[in-house]
């Protein structure tokens, strides 16, 4: 019957995007980390991605690169938290970011990481969501327009306002440590 | 400002710059980039911190969490495993349905609710059933509700709460009495009614089910007080809408397609609507010559189920001139 064949296509399917999926769950939750700054939301906004993507199973044809749709969908997620909870940079948990690390840094490494993660929660959301993008996942330039809705070159210009402030905050609490330590 | 300034000054703006650090550079622009570098240091510093930023970034991803905590996956798992599964239940409750989509359709032939216009407060409940149209039904019916005059409805086999939306229904529309089918000799059963109140017009949904629970619905709604009546035309993805009007009721019936039997059943019940009298065909509307005559004895001020009671304004005659007398 017509609706048996379908259904185990879309079965076959759905198996065949879950074994894909599992591939791109880490650098998922890697990213949402960084970008919401807490674990649990994190693991909340990747859940919701999948469940998202999964819902969309029949249509996986017409998707050319998984990768970037995933970022796509996962900063849809992002947007949609940040909407209904009205959610602020305040809320970002770099505390909790650090704690989470499960290999313990040596302890310059660990400053480091902690200035670093303290400079990206300050970022704006899309300078922040860029940022990660490329420098983190090292997703190209048109796949991160594409992962965000938005033109290459408004991608190029939040990559470079955000690394500017990045660089900034660093230089700025260099220098600060430089006069404490004299 | 010289030619070579100015050609310094191309190999490093802004985006040659940020395509250095990312690496999206060929080797001949990393070259000239690097060239240009040379005779910049402020710019050195820039492209140092940038570069500095992603080795501390990829850093950073490294320390992070790469593997799925076991709650993660396990919940990921479960979400997949769940959406897999509806589906399954969802093939398997559409097989269900079709067994039941064999009995509902015979109903398509006849009607699933019989309607009786009441044309006098006074008249016996026999003098009005032997007045109306005969309606063909193969399995008998059970009498649910009339609405008036009071106490006039007939004894019901059915429990109340079965009836509530049929009782409601026949209250909607005045001197109507409403028969409901009764299945169980096809091993169906009226599981419940449903008042539809979101629609334009009453309406109701009565659910049969087999013994595997497989559902069906049939639905009655009184026909909407426009020119053009809207029916339920849509259905479910799967599923029939047969349609068909009765004086002021429009009734549909909704059951899966997918059933080797349908067919078959679809053909008798036509058969058996081909052989009864045209006057008392379901279904045969307001064109037939008994319902003229239900009509032509209760006025009918624009309540919209009979619009062909109204009367149509006569064209006033034009009267010929006389003829001017013949001359001699």
């Amino acid at each position: 019957m017509i609706w048996q064949r379908g259904d185990v296509r879309a079965e076959a399917a759905s198996q065949a995007i879950a074994e894909e999926l599992v591939v791109h769950v880490a650098a998922l939750r890697r990213y949402a980390l960084l970008l919401l700054g807490d674990s649990s939301d994190a693991d909340d906004a990747v859940q919701e991605t999948l469940t998202r993507v999964l819902a969309r199973a029949k249509s996986w044809h017409t998707i050319g690169d998984l990768r970037p749709y995933l970022f796509s969908t996962l900063h849809n997620v992002f947007v949609d938290s940040t909407r209904r909870e009205k959610r602020m940079a305040t809320d970002f948990l770099s505390e909790d970011i650090l704690a989470s690390l499960v290999t313990p840094p040596s302890q310059q490494q660990r400053i480091e990481l902690r200035d670093t993660v303290m400079a990206l929660a300050k970022l704006p959301n899309e300078q922040r969501e860029v940022v990660l993008l490329v420098g983190l996942e090292g997703l190209s330039y048109l796949e991160a327009a594409e992962a965000l809705g938005i033109p290459v070159g408004t991608v190029m210009s939040r990559l470079s306002r955000g690394r500017e402030v990045l660089r900034s905050m660093t230089s700025r609490e260099t220098s600060r440590k430089l006069r404490v330590v004299k | 400002m010289t030619q070579d300034q100015m050609r310094v000054d191309d190999a490093l703006d802004n985006d040659r710059l940020l395509r250095f650090v990312d690496g999206a550079l060929d080797d001949d622009q990393r070259v000239q980039v690097l060239t240009a570098l040379s005779s910049r240091p402020e710019t050195v510093a820039k492209v140092e911190a940038y570069l500095h930023q992603n080795a501390r970034l990829r850093a950073l991803g490294q320390h992070l969490p790469m593997h799925d905590s076991r709650t993660f996956r396990a919940d990921l798992q479960g979400e997949i495993v769940r959406r897999l599964a509806g589906r399954r239940t969802r093939a398997t409750a559409f097989r269900y349905a079709a067994a039941a989509a064999v009995a509902l359709t015979v109903l398509a032939g006849g009607t699933a609710l019989t309607l009786d216009r009441l044309t006098g407060s006074g008249t016996s409940l026999a003098s009005r059933a032997s007045s109306a149209p005969e309606i063909y039904f193969p399995f008998g019916t059970t009498q649910l509700a009339a609405s008036e005059p009071s106490g006039t409805a007939a004894p019901s086999d059915a429990t109340p709460t079965d009836l509530a939306s049929i009782t409601w229904l026949a209250g909607q529309v005045p001197g109507l009495s409403l028969s409901a089918p009764e299945l169980d000799g096809i091993g169906l059963h009226l599981v419940r009614g449903e008042t539809l109140d979101t629609n334009r017009a009453p309406a109701i949904r009565l659910i049969y089910a087999d013994e595997v629970s497989a559902t069906g619905r049939a639905l009655c709604r009184r026909r909407p007080l426009e020119r053009r009546p809207r029916v339920p035309s849509r259905a479910q993805e799967g599923h029939l809408s047969l349609q068909w009007r009765r004086r002021p009721m429009i009734f549909a019936l909704v059951a899966p397609t997918d059933s080797p039997q349908l067919g078959d059943r679809r053909a008798g019940a036509a058969r058996a609507w081909q052989a009864q009298p045209r006057g008392h065909r379901a279904g045969a509307g307001r064109g037939t010559g008994r319902w003229r005559a239900t009509s032509s004895r209760s006025p009918c001020p624009r309540r919209g189920y009979a619009p062909s009671c109204r009367k149509r304004p006569s064209r006033p005659r034009r009267r010929r001139p006389p003829r001017p007398p013949a001359t001699a």
